[in-house]
């Protein structure tokens, strides 16, 4: 459906240094799917989305949208922004404020080129779009005369009147408080898996990500480090970045005692000991590698019970955070580390506790340092 | 034991909802005196002004009975109603010519990739360096009899003196290109206030670019537009030195010139009708100025900076930008280039007769040894920079604690706010025409001194201080001074301590812009100054009106120079610590 190839688009600072942009990003959304990029603010996912909408201009790179190619790096091929038949939202929403509700979702049906509506044929599609963000009943109002989330559902339905064929999510819950948030949340999926339109959604937030989307791209730095389903992210991350970006973790360096094959089970020589972790790609003996485990992955035993086990360390819980239903430990391990571990609250386990923490070998994922 | 305890919190609860009403006094020390000082300084003018014009003025200067026949004089004579046509016209015109090249010039800087640019900013600067008077006599030297612009026509089409600049359209050319770069700062402030994101989703809509133009950009930005107009209307209808230098030798009379006739005409002066005019001009200009306040409310409504996200957008105009590069220079040369050249090139004649192909052999730099040397110029340029800068240094402290008493809702603040900016509704002759009554009839000698000039420009400039500092002390949060409070500081020393810091940026331009207002104007100090207490401006006003074009030529081109240094500094502070001031 949408083809985004080598990407590349650097911003020069004043000075000339470079200040940001993408570095040869590549990936594919398929039709009717919601795909996320996904990252720290300056990541360039914005960068991204621009490029694709045709608001900015790549430095290099191919973008095909259904089998059309709407920029072309080599032979500088363009399609302006208002031929491609993309949707978008904007993070500031940007409804015109001298335009009435029905005016602002009517306008990209009104200036439209290659087909005209009728006047008839116009307002049924307007309304239908107002009917679905639940405006409909406010569409004579001035659009100044809405509240924040009604602005936001307005220029959703602005982006969806003409049916595009891609739509363009920036940020889009960033600037509403935190109740409203999720509501909208569902109701953007809501509205995507109905109209099955094919959407880019862009946030920094990665619940948000998480909750809402078929694939996540995560980038940093201008590039793309990983590309997965939601559970592959948070299950099998693939370097410290993503580790660390996606949730909670626990992160410990060290090298592999032998070589490990992709998908199979390996030994790291750690700071903590010598740890049996899985290996999603391949790794040679003696290569520097990190290791990751989630914190309720970890299981939490008493201390004085039998012999030490494989992938097991002794420490003290220097605190328990109760969350309801779950609780935080927080494990101190020889005064040299500390370990995060969530379990449940009933488990008898208090503060100043000696305890061990068993990190099981398939949860115990080895990625690159 | 518990009931005693429950009665004390119930007296205690009542006692709490008596007090609570009135949290604090209603008026505050510093409020008093600044108002004392305000009145002080702006009732005397407007009651003097409104009593000449009700009251005959015996011989010895004192009022007889009251009578209302200057204004049944005023309103039969042919001359009232001609000049308020004239002066409309003239306004409309000039502010069409100020907003059409003004906005034409900020759009192309603002919103395309034209190469060039960003030089258009030096333009204003230069300016904002050049006072009104200086800039009407280059363009009257352009387009004058013996001008250079006459003399092409003749020799193409074989017709003298084909355009005769003493006439409505050259007022309004004059005056209107000279509110160029006023019109271009604020579009342009105007535009980048802005948030892109609107243009944007025009296009993403589907929308081309002349398209977006039209239907957001031109529709949103229509209120500011109207606003500005509605300004530069008001500012020409008050304007003097156009319509003294052109409209007065080419018989259009406009308000504000009768008025200077009537106060400076042969012989004794007309009390009675020049503050009858003077009483009417005020009026429309107050309600002109009641009528923009709306607008510009509704003006700024679409501006919403956003920040976060914010790219202005510019437009590829391909091969075309060279052509609105032309234009950019173009609009350069019109409002800034020729009058320079024309003065330059003046300054450095023996005698002025035109450009001709003889008056370029005659290149000497006499002007400027004459000039230079001891004599009253120094002494003019000194009077005036000491007039500038104690104009500044009383308004601008003193309206940042007014600003701040009125921002912070203080006790009575509001009411400083309304005193200090209600001078916005004289225009600068009425003023002086005010002043000069008060002068003349204090019995101190105080008439033809620098400091009623001074006292005179501190009231009428004293309503921009308060724009600068109350946009200054709106962008420092308010919790900065409650922080201060709450460590224990009265609310002096937070004023000294954390306002007046946080302040230094936009007071610093504030008082360079006053300067740079004060040292330039003509019809304030012009009824004012006597002998020994000349001022720039009205020097060369006056070498103007006695034909001294190559003296007054050199006078400017040294002054414009110093003031040029002056109005870019200005622009450094003012863009280093980004102030805004409405």
């Amino acid at each position: 459906m949408l083809r985004v190839q080598d990407l590349f688009k650097r911003y020069q600072a004043q000075a000339g240094e470079p200040a940001g942009g993408v570095f040869t990003v590549s990936f594919e959304v398929q039709k009717g799917e919601m795909f996320t990029l996904l990252g720290p603010s300056g990541c360039g996912k914005t960068t991204t989305l621009r490029c694709i909408a045709g608001l900015e201009t790549p430095d290099q790179g191919v973008i095909t949208l259904d089998n059309e190619t709407i920029f072309d790096g080599p032979t500088d091929k363009i399609v302006p922004m208002y031929d491609r038949d993309i949707g978008m939202v904007f993070q500031s929403y940007a409804i015109w404020p001298h335009m009435t509700v029905f005016e602002n979702a009517a306008y990209p049906l009104r200036v439209a080129r290659k087909k005209k509506y009728s006047r008839e044929d116009l307002e049924k599609r307007v309304d239908r779009v107002l009917e679905m963000v639940g405006l409909l009943k406010f569409k004579r109002r001035s659009a100044t005369q809405l509240s924040g989330g009604q602005q936001q559902r307005l220029a959703l339905a602005r982006a969806l009147v003409r049916e595009p064929k891609l739509l363009l999510l920036d940020e889009p819950l960033s600037n509403l408080d935190a109740q409203l948030r999720e509501q909208m949340r569902a109701e953007l999926k809501r509205i995507q898996l109905e109209w099955g339109v094919t959407t880019i959604y862009v946030t920094h937030d990665q619940a948000e990500a998480m909750a809402i989307s078929d694939r996540i791209a995560v980038l940093d730095h201008g590039k793309l480090v990983q590309l997965g389903t939601p559970d592959e992210i948070y299950e099998l991350p693939r370097s410290e970045f993503v580790a660390n970006f996606i949730g909670r973790t626990n992160m410990f360096r060290g090298q592999c005692v032998n070589n490990a094959e992709a998908g199979a089970m390996g030994t790291v020589r750690s700071e903590i000991g010598e740890v049996r972790c899985h290996f999603p790609a391949r790794h040679g003996a003696g290569e520097n590698v990190s290791f990751v485990v989630r914190p309720e992955n970890i299981e939490l035993r008493e201390a004085s019970v039998g012999a030490m086990g494989d992938n097991t360390i002794e420490g003290k819980v220097m605190s328990r955070v109760y969350l309801g239903e779950i609780a935080e430990y927080s494990i101190d391990v020889d005064g040299k580390f500390q370990l995060l571990v969530r379990g449940a609250p009933g488990n008898g386990v208090k503060a100043g506790d000696r305890v061990r923490a068993y990190l099981p070998p398939e949860k115990t994922i080895a990625i690159f340092t | 034991m518990s009931q005693m305890a429950s009665g004390a919190a119930v007296t205690t609860a009542i006692e709490a909802a008596y007090v609570a009403p009135r949290r604090g006094p209603r008026y505050s020390i510093p409020v008093i005196v600044l108002s004392a000082i305000l009145l002080v300084l702006i009732l005397p003018p407007t009651i003097f002004l409104i009593k000449v014009s009700i009251y005959t003025t015996r011989p010895d200067g004192a009022f007889g009975e009251l009578t209302l026949k200057y204004y049944q004089q005023l309103f039969a004579s042919r001359f009232f109603v001609s000049a308020l046509v004239n002066t409309t016209i003239y306004s409309i015109g000039s502010a069409v010519i100020a907003i059409g090249l003004g906005t034409m010039q900020a759009l192309i800087v603002e919103r395309t990739n034209t190469p060039g640019r960003r030089w258009v900013l030096l333009g204003a600067i230069i300016s904002l360096g050049i006072p009104g008077v200086l800039y009407t006599v280059s363009w009257l030297l352009i387009l004058g009899r013996s001008g250079p612009l006459n003399s092409v026509i003749e020799n193409i089409t074989g017709v003298k003196a084909a355009l005769n600049v003493y006439s409505m359209w050259g007022m309004t050319l004059i005056e209107g290109i000279h509110f160029v770069p006023l019109t271009y700062l604020m579009m342009s402030a105007v535009l980048r206030g802005t948030d892109a994101s609107f243009e944007e989703a025009s296009m993403m809509s589907g929308a081309k670019p002349l398209r977006t133009f039209w239907k957001i950009t031109l529709r949103m930005g229509l209120p500011g537009v109207m606003a500005l107009l509605l300004l530069v209307f008001i500012r020409a209808f008050e304007s003097f030195e156009v319509p003294a230098l052109v409209g007065l030798a080419g018989n259009i009379n406009v308000l504000t010139t009768n008025i200077y006739q009537s106060s400076k005409g042969s012989g004794a002066m007309d009390y009675g009708q020049s503050g009858a005019y003077s009483v009417c001009l005020l009026v429309i200009v107050a309600g002109l100025l009641v009528w923009y306040s709306r607008l510009s409310k509704n003006a700024h409504q679409y501006q919403t900076i956003t920040g976060k996200g914010y790219r202005p957008r510019v437009m590829n105009l391909g091969k075309w930008r060279y052509a609105t590069s032309a234009l950019l220079a173009v609009i350069f040369l019109l409002v800034t280039g020729l009058p320079l050249i024309m003065l330059v090139f003046t300054s450095l004649q023996p005698f002025y007769e035109g450009v001709t192909a003889d008056s370029f052999r005659r290149f000497t730099l006499e002007n400027y040894r004459v000039l230079l040397g001891p004599g009253s110029f120094r002494d003019s340029i000194w009077n005036t920079l000491v007039m500038g800068a104690s104009v500044s240094t009383f308004v601008v402290p003193f309206t940042a604690l007014c600003a701040w008493l009125a921002a912070r809702r203080k006790p009575g603040g509001w009411v400083l706010d309304q005193i200090a900016t209600a001078p916005l509704v004289f225009p600068a002759i009425v003023l002086s025409v005010a002043f000069l009554y008060v002068f003349v009839n204090l019995p101190i000698p105080l008439y033809g001194t620098l400091l009623s000039v001074i006292l005179a420009s501190s009231v009428r400039y004293m309503p921009y201080g308060m724009r600068y500092a109350y946009a200054g002390i709106l962008q420092i949060h308010r919790e900065l001074e409650d922080a201060s409070s709450s460590s224990g500081a009265k609310q002096a020393s937070t004023f000294m301590r954390i306002v007046l810091p946080l302040l230094a940026g936009s007071l610093v331009s504030a008082w360079l812009f006053i300067f740079l207002l004060s040292v330039q104007a003509v019809s304030l100090p012009l009824l004012l100054v006597g002998p020994g207490t000349e001022i720039v401006a009205v020097t060369l006003f006056d070498l103007w009106q006695n034909g001294q074009v190559t003296e007054l030529a050199s006078m400017g081109v040294v002054w414009v120079s110093l003031m040029v240094v002056v109005s870019a500094i200005f622009h450094v502070v003012t863009r280093r610590y980004q102030v805004m001031a409405g």
